[in-house]
């Protein structure tokens, strides 16, 4: 039996992908933006996340649990690059899902890990 | 190489562009255009240096960009993520030259779940048709590579070799949708009868088979194409051994070739020096002064620490449990004239968590870290010329590289990657972008290693932008008679140059004046 299905195109209604599970800490916020963008390295078990912790210690591994991480500098480091991390073009994400993803950093920042 | 002339890009065609695909994706402004710069690059002065970047929505959009393009002479670069880190990235061989950005094309237009195929655009990643799979609980897996961040249509175009039954992704590539650069769509094989049912079940159709054409190539714009997967297995059984000395990998290809070819083992083998794991480990001023090489009196020091072999095999077996068991015992028969060591096993069984491992279909990011090696400022590249899977002529081309690497001073990441009837070795070098001693060095040590597989008839089949011409001209049969094929080719079938001028070493007539 033929099994097709229809037609699908990426990005489209996919809230909910990559959602956070409870954590103690903040949790990655769990939107498509930050999943897709940002979530594939820089969530538990990513390769960020091990750069990060071999670098700066375990509790500064997760970028949603930075409490020094100001918008400027996450937007900074997002279009420019640094170390392995890859400068993100606009068509990776643009600049409106960038605002996004920072916003919703923001109150994770502001309750995240102790100073 | 020759003093490369910077095309002007015009603003007229600039203003085209903007007027048929929207000024926001026409990128001109500097930090628009980082992520189009090669970022393990280390010439001076940027050979490479983008003019610019566009990306269309769409084949109606692509079009309106190559009409535009022919009419200007502007040339493009058109990349599927531009994620070929080591290879240049998205950054373009000539300077100047336009990014044609397919990032924006991401759909997954078609899934067959019963035959095993999916049908990609070029801007669709291993993370994306990961997260679809999952997503949509379609149980098959794609093979992925090391760095998963890239394109899987772009990755199998330009013949990238992994892990899975699927692992030579070009194989597996099958029915292609192209757009020429006079802007007319093409399917390739079966996908050239409307309609049909088998566009990517059958690689042949009536007539010459384009499809090799359009890979590694300047020739079109692949925009869509079919890629095989592997029905999800029963059951992964994965035999690990950690091979104390330098001199096992000749063994190991006698062992192993004769199973590749017969079918026992399902696709490429990875064999990689202990290099390749301690390089992502970011500790290398525990053994090393400065931008040196490890010295080989310390290598014992840092196996025993990381509890790795000089090569680590890791094979896996996919499918029904009889099966896998029967294929782990001819391997380990085979294995056991030569050492009296025993495989570590473990299986994955359907329905287990899937370990974070791209032997097990899911991707990762994780060898990205390679490029931090020297320095935080660090770039790599790769020499992996293609050899007979024969015992001796892998022990020399070892020993010749591992000679070269210490004339030229650096750490030595190796690999050897066996095919059916063939193998690739992987030579990586590590180096500090800022560093003009060391990135002279490696400059050295990469033409030095070329000529060296040059001269035992033994080529690379990929390379950086800064070395195409080069590699290009080790194709030297019949006098070049190949790179006069293509040099005809690419004035028929792009007469205005604007498609990728230099891949490949294949260049446009108007910029092909005073190279050899």
């Amino acid at each position: 039996m033929k099994a097709r299905i229809a037609v699908l195109l990426l990005g489209a209604g996919l809230a909910g992908v990559g959602a956070g599970h409870a954590r103690d800490m903040a949790p990655a916020p769990a939107t498509r933006d930050y999943a897709s963008a940002c979530g594939t390295c820089h969530d538990k078990g990513g390769f960020a996340v091990r750069v990060l912790t071999d670098r700066r210690g375990a509790r500064h591994s997760l970028i949603h649990q930075r409490h020094n991480l100001p918008p400027e500098a996450i937007r900074t480091i997002v279009r420019n690059g640094m170390g392995a991390m890859p400068a993100m073009s606009r068509l990776e994400v643009s600049d409106a899902e960038l605002t996004r993803i920072i916003a919703e950093l923001e109150p994770a920042r502001q309750r995240g890990s102790a100073p | 190489m020759p003093e490369i002339e910077r095309p002007a890009v015009s603003q007229g065609a600039m203003r085209a562009l903007a007027n048929e695909i929207g000024s926001e994706w026409v990128l001109t402004g500097e930090e628009d255009l980082i992520p189009y710069h090669d970022a393990y690059g280390f010439t001076p002065g940027d050979p490479h240096v983008p003019g610019g970047a566009v990306a269309p929505r769409d084949t109606d959009e692509l079009r309106a960009v190559l009409r535009i393009a022919n009419e200007h002479r502007l040339p493009l670069w058109p990349v599927s993520r531009g994620k070929n880190y080591g290879y240049g990235g998205a950054a373009p061989c000539m300077a100047g030259t336009l990014v044609l950005d397919l990032g924006r094309m991401r759909a997954i237009t078609d899934v067959d779940v019963a035959r095993g195929v999916v049908v990609v655009e070029p801007g669709v990643g291993f993370f994306d048709l990961f997260d679809f799979l999952e997503r949509e609980k379609i149980p098959l897996w794609a093979s992925m590579p090391g760095n998963s961040l890239g394109s899987v249509l772009g990755n199998a175009l330009e013949y990238g070799l992994g892990y899975g039954p699927q692992g030579d992704r070009a194989a597996s590539l099958v029915g292609m949708e192209v757009m020429l650069p006079d802007g007319a769509l093409i399917r390739t094989g079966m996908g050239a009868m409307d309609a049909s049912p088998c566009w990517n079940l059958f690689p042949y159709s009536y007539g010459p088979s384009w499809d090799r054409l359009f890979m590694q190539s300047s020739f079109g714009v692949v925009t869509r194409a079919g890629v095989w997967l592997t029905p999800e297995p029963e059951e992964v059984l994965s035999l690990s051994m950690e091979l104390p000395n330098e001199a096992d990998i000749g063994w190991v290809v006698e062992a192993l070739a004769p199973l590749c070819l017969r079918g026992v083992i399902q696709g490429p083998v990875n064999i990689g020096n202990f290099m390749r794991i301690v390089m992502g480990s970011g500790r290398r001023a525990e053994w090393a002064d400065g931008k040196h090489a490890i010295p080989d009196a310390r290598h014992a020091e840092i196996m025993a620490d990381f509890k790795l072999g000089w090569w680590g095999l890791h094979l896996s077996f996919y499918g029904e449990p009889d099966l896998n068991r029967a294929r782990a015992r001819v391997v380990s028969e085979a294995i056991a004239r030569h050492t009296t060591q025993q495989f570590a096993t473990s299986s994955w069984k359907r329905g287990d968590p899937r370990p974070q491992a791209p032997s097990h279909g899911v991707p990762i990011s994780f060898p990205l870290r390679i490029a931090n090696w020297i320095s935080p400022n660090g770039g790599h590249l790769g020499f992996s010329p293609v050899l007979p899977p024969d015992r001796q002529a892998i022990e020399q081309q070892i020993s010749r590289s591992r000679a070269l690497f210490r004339q030229h001073d650096f750490d030595f990441y190796g690999g050897v990657t066996l095919g059916q009837r063939h193998v690739n070795v992987v030579n990586m070098l590590a180096y500090d972008r800022a560093d003009a001693d060391m990135t002279g060095r490696a400059d050295r040590l990469f033409r030095a290693l070329m000529d060296d597989a040059k001269t035992r008839g033994f080529g690379e089949y990929r390379s950086h932008l800064s070395y195409m011409d080069d590699v290009a001209r080790t194709y030297d049969f019949g006098g070049h008679a190949l790179h006069r094929l293509n040099s005809w080719m690419k004035d028929a079938i792009d007469p205005n140059g604007i498609l990728a001028p230099g891949k490949q070493g294949i260049w446009p007539a108007h910029l092909r004046e005073g190279r050899p």
